[in-house]
């Protein structure tokens, strides 16, 4: 029955819904949420469903299957967003797979001033800003917008993630960050 | 903003030196930095760059100088750490550019994951009468409301009486002036005026006045104005 409720607030909510927001309206536990999450995900995300939950920094939304994105784009006439420049996708990368991740950690593993290409990415959506209350900075996640335009329900599909998430060696390297920023 | 487009095909100054340390077909080691130094200052030196990236690539380039330095002059107990560091951010930044081309044919491959354009949001189309609502709650609101009005609806209706007063007025003292030749201020006024009534018949005098109708004489301050016709 939770689980039914839950599904039936996604399809008819149409926007992204954050996981705290439906434990508190049914007053549960993180764990018994997650368990009717995975259920739903388990049902609608494979190959014959054309509806897939995708899920993403505490927020999960109905979506439609990334093999139906041709038809759907042409049913809707949606326009074919511009590419990515270089600078953009690196950038963009660094973030995917380290967010969230402050400023001068993407500079430091792109070696180069990324303050324009993230206004950029904010405008264009594809990133979302956010103060990280115990590091004091802004860090950046990507969002849900740019999950949705590379048909990823989870980062986690993306190759290697886990190996380039959480990595000693980049950690390591992230952390000899120069302190004297003169900016 | 002109070093961007001649630096244009490289992101910055770790992807220039990826390629010219891969042009030489070398790995990623100090020696190999220390090798592709020459070229690297060559392409700066094309560029006619300003700014915050012009700065970037001129601190690789002072590094790899620091590193070829070290190569040729070998210096005991010097910090390693700094050169080596090069090597290693290059070979993590050369991982997230591989990686990158995944993401960059993923946002090409139209994939796209399209959401519910519009929630259905609840419209109320029949007519809801509010908790309370009753013809004297109704009746009891207007004359609140014009009670509210009051004031200003008194405002005009005083404005536009003064101009009409003051008109008035005036072709009075003037009818009044034709038959006498002269009298006084207060004999225009009579008995019984108002405030309004003293400024509203002075303002008709002073415009008589200046319509050189009247002549005006008054001895002291606040005495009587005597008033003659113009022959």
């Amino acid at each position: 029955m939770l689980t039914t409720n839950i599904e039936a607030i996604l399809f008819a909510a149409a926007k992204p819904i954050s996981k705290e927001q439906l434990r508190k309206q049914f007053e549960i536990s993180p764990e018994v949420l997650e368990e009717s999450v995975a259920d739903i995900q388990n049902r609608y995300n494979n190959a014959t469903s054309g509806i897939h939950l995708l899920e993403h920094e505490g927020k999960v939304q109905f979506v439609t299957n990334p093999d139906a994105a041709e038809s759907v784009t042409t049913f809707l006439k949606k326009d074919a967003t511009s590419p990515l420049t270089k600078p953009s996708l690196e950038t963009l990368t660094v973030i995917a797979y380290r967010g969230p991740v402050t400023r001068p950690e993407i500079e430091q593993i792109r070696g180069v001033n990324c303050g324009i290409i993230l206004r950029n990415l904010l405008i264009r959506g594809f990133i979302e800003e956010e103060q990280d209350k115990t590091k004091l900075q802004m860090v950046y996640t990507v969002s849900m917008d740019f999950m949705r335009k590379l048909g990823l329900t989870h980062l986690e599909e993306l190759p290697q993630f886990e190996a380039f998430h959480e990595n000693k060696s980049i950690d390591q390297l992230l952390k000899d960050l120069p302190t004297d920023d003169v900016v | 903003m002109s070093f961007e487009v001649a630096l244009e095909q490289f992101s910055g100054p770790f992807e220039l030196l990826l390629q010219l340390i891969e042009q030489e077909e070398l790995s990623i080691t100090d020696v190999s930095l220390s090798r592709v130094t020459e070229s690297f200052l060559q392409h700066i030196d094309k560029t006619e760059a300003t700014g915050d990236e012009l700065a970037d690539f001129l601190l690789v380039a002072t590094k790899l100088l620091l590193i070829k330095s070290r190569i040729l002059l070998p210096v005991k107990d010097a910090e390693e750490e700094d050169t080596s560091n090069l090597a290693l951010q290059l070979k993590m930044y050369k991982e997230f550019a591989e990686l990158s081309k995944h993401i960059e044919k993923q946002f090409n491959a139209n994939v796209e994951l399209f959401p519910r354009e519009k929630a259905d949001v609840i419209v109320q189309t029949e007519l809801v009468i509010p908790d309370g609502l009753s013809v004297i709650a109704m009746e009891i609101s207007f004359s609140k409301l014009l009670k509210h009005l009051e004031p200003f609806f008194k405002l005009q209706h005083v404005a536009m009486e003064r101009v009409m007063s003051v008109k008035e007025r005036l072709q009075e003292i003037r009818e009044a002036i034709m038959e006498r030749a002269r009298f006084s201020f207060r004999e225009i006024l009579g008995s019984g005026h108002t405030k309004v009534d003293v400024v509203i018949s002075f303002l008709a005098l002073l415009e008589l006045v200046k319509q050189r109708v009247v002549n005006v004489v008054q001895s002291d301050s606040f005495s009587d104005i005597d008033i003659h016709r113009v022959d």
